[in-house]
């Protein structure tokens, strides 16, 4: 009877101490997510709600006017400019790495991730190599006779996209291509026997089950652009402001550290509030890996 | 009444050959399937029946040969115009549409009235016994109801023919046969030339007017389920439906022998190699029955009790090993000798078949 007892009683500790080394290996990610996160996003939420050593709310009323309004305004519409692009070129790649044997859908992958690997400021400044007056895509189209002038690539809202766009493909184009990937080819088979053509198979059943993917790739792709900084910083040539550079101006160039956090919560309120919207109407959780 | 009316075309396969690089899926089959008859494609995996059914449906085309539907060449023919009903190993539901949007998808698809969809769908519905689930979401079907949900798709659109990919293997053992006797009686009832390919033995007996048992992308033989069984053409279709012992045999004149003694024979045979033993058509030696049956002396060597029947191992004079089924009724049971003893077998010599070594 005491046999029985403290066997069920060693077997209990047993689960105890399994329960307990899963959560010893999580511990220090959480610590870092603490400390490196939520800490200073409450330094900063502090730091923007106080003037002169008092709780004040000028920080957010000095956001309130056309300059301010002008730069969210901007830092939406290269978003969305930037995620729908991204999207309208992505989409095409991650299907045909879906439809590829895994073999030849890993050579791809390898030059969607070679990009994603150099540094930023790297592919930052080639584009400003190739996007600049005297630059190789303006000397070419002058050689070949296409345009007298050389375009205005750069500097501007033109080369700020083109930039973001190709820094931020692979983020679309990853969670597509593994969204993709999962759709059971017999689906389109099952379309296409039933008496679908290629292209109504693809609108009516492939493209409705690659939403989770769509949605994932769009929502990583706006949410980064939305805080973007060197692209547009490099590219836009001052012609440019998005909120992150205002950001920066407010606490490098003024050390105003209260209105560059007024800017920081409002772009995270605004960020999760899409978030939340999206929620809505389809499971992140889902979107972001998992079942 | 009939719920939902269906053409029959028969089917023919001339030559019909499908190489992957060097390897050989479909070697030169030809075959034809009646108007209206339930054939099933029996085979191991791996011996391109499947192959054989995706050439069928238009997803792998062939590497030289023809299909033809009725007196229509189909081989070049897209499957989303080939006009067949198909049922998917894994049903392929659609599962971003609930059951009623699955089933009248392939009506949308051909323009038909939307009033008349709503007739269609529920025609279909009611032949599976399912029409009270048509506002379900796919994924809170239970597995036999995709099945039967699949099975309406399938046919609401009145397919030249149906096509079926091992559609029962995911189904448990009791469902599956339940199922299949559905599968058989909608047929029946729809009079559709039906194409099904199994690996199950069983399923293919049970369900078939005939069946093609293949092996490594050729057709070994095209019978009745009992033909099959009871005449295989060769020791790969023995060896392969039901269970068998194959021994040796060796020729004697006209007839045959085994270990030198002259087997009786129901029909003459025109070659041999082996004689095909199955379990359940061993007997015991019942005295003034001699002109009827082969006897086989033996000695028991082990018994292996499974319920409704039990499996005997005995060992044959010349050390070769067959295995004898009885049924567990008492009477029977009651002959057994002890392990060890010796046993006289009794083989009719209707059941005495020889083949062929199957060639490679």
């Amino acid at each position: 009877m005491t046999l029985a007892l403290d066997n069920a009683r060693e077997l209990r500790a047993d689960e105890r101490r399994e329960r307990f080394s899963i959560l010893g290996l999580s511990f220090p990610a959480l610590i870092l997510v603490t400390l490196l996160v939520f800490l200073p996003v409450g330094w900063l939420f502090w730091l923007s709600v106080i003037d002169g050593g008092e709780l004040s709310l000028i920080h957010y009323r000095r956001l309130a006017d056309a300059t301010h309004f002008r730069i969210f305004y901007v830092t939406f519409e290269i978003s969305i400019l930037v995620t729908v692009l991204a999207l309208l070129l992505g989409y095409p790649l991650a299907y045909l790495m879906s439809q590829l044997p895994p073999r030849w859908a890993g050579i791809c992958l390898i030059f969607v991730l070679i990009p994603f690997w150099t540094s930023l400021l790297v592919r930052t400044y080639a584009w400003l190599v190739l996007l600049q007056r005297r630059g190789v895509i303006n000397q070419t189209l002058q050689d070949l006779g296409l345009i007298d002038a050389p375009l205005r690539l750069v500097h501007n809202y033109t080369g700020t996209v083109i930039g973001m766009l190709h820094i931020m493909l692979p983020f679309m184009i990853l969670p597509l291509y593994a969204a993709l990937r999962t759709v059971d080819p017999n689906y389109m088979r099952a379309a296409s026997n039933l008496g679908a053509g290629p292209v109504r198979a693809f609108w009516t059943v492939f493209f409705p089950l690659s939403l989770p993917g769509v949605f994932a790739g769009s929502l990583l792709v706006f949410i980064l652009s939305l805080g973007f900084y060197v692209t547009p910083a490099l590219l836009g040539g001052g012609r440019v402001m998005m909120v992150s550079m205002k950001i920066q101006q407010n606490a490098g160039l003024y050390f105003d550290w209260g209105a560059a956090s007024a800017l920081g919560v409002v772009l995270l309120v605004v960020t999760l509030f899409i978030f939340w919207v999206l929620s809505r109407f389809m499971r992140v959780e889902r979107v972001f890996g998992g079942g | 009444m009939s719920a939902v009316s269906a053409k029959s075309e028969p089917i023919r396969f001339e030559g019909v050959s499908k190489r992957f690089g060097t390897f050989t899926a479909l070697d030169d089959v030809s075959l034809e399937i009646g108007s209206g008859e339930f054939l099933t494609l029996l085979g191991p995996s791996g011996s391109g029946k499947t192959t054989l059914l995706m050439v069928l449906a238009g997803f792998a085309r062939a590497t030289s040969g023809r299909v033809l539907v009725g007196n229509e060449d189909m081989t070049r023919v897209p499957p989303h115009k080939r006009d067949f009903g198909m049922v998917f190993q894994n049903y392929a539901l659609f599962p971003h549409m609930d059951v009623f949007g699955n089933v009248a998808y392939p009506l949308k698809l051909r323009g038909v009235a939307k009033a008349e969809i709503g007739t269609r769908v529920r025609r279909a519905l009611d032949l599976v016994q399912l029409s009270h689930l048509a506002d379900r979401g796919v994924d809170q079907l239970s597995g036999g109801q995709k099945q039967r949900i699949a099975l309406a798709r399938a046919i609401v659109f009145e397919p030249r023919v149906l096509l079926m990919d091992e559609p029962l293997s995911a189904l448990d053992k009791n469902l599956r046969e339940q199922m299949q006797i559905e599968i058989r009686n909608l047929h029946e009832t729809l009079g559709i030339t039906t194409v099904y390919v199994t690996h199950d033995q069983r399923e293919a007996l049970t369900m078939s007017d005939r069946v093609v048992v293949i092996d490594a992308g050729r057709v070994v033989q095209v019978d009745t389920p009992r033909a099959i069984y009871e005449r295989p053409a060769d020791s790969f279709v023995a060896d392969f439906i039901g269970e068998s012992t194959l021994l040796p045999v060796e020729r004697n004149g006209r007839g045959f022998s085994f270990a030198g003694m002259p087997l009786r024979l129901g029909e003459a045979a025109a070659n041999g190699d082996f004689l095909v033993v199955r379990p359940e058509k061993l007997g015991f030696h019942d005295p003034g029955t001699e002109e009827e049956v082969n006897l086989f002396d033996g000695s028991l060597q082990q018994v292996v009790y499974q319920g409704e029947t039990l499996l005997a191992q005995i060992r044959l004079a010349n050390g070769l090993p067959v295995t004898l089924r009885l049924s567990t009724r008492r009477e029977m049971m009651a002959r057994l000798p002890e392990i060890g003893a010796p046993i006289t077998l009794a083989l009719h010599r209707d059941d005495t078949v020889i083949v062929p070594e199957h060639r490679k």
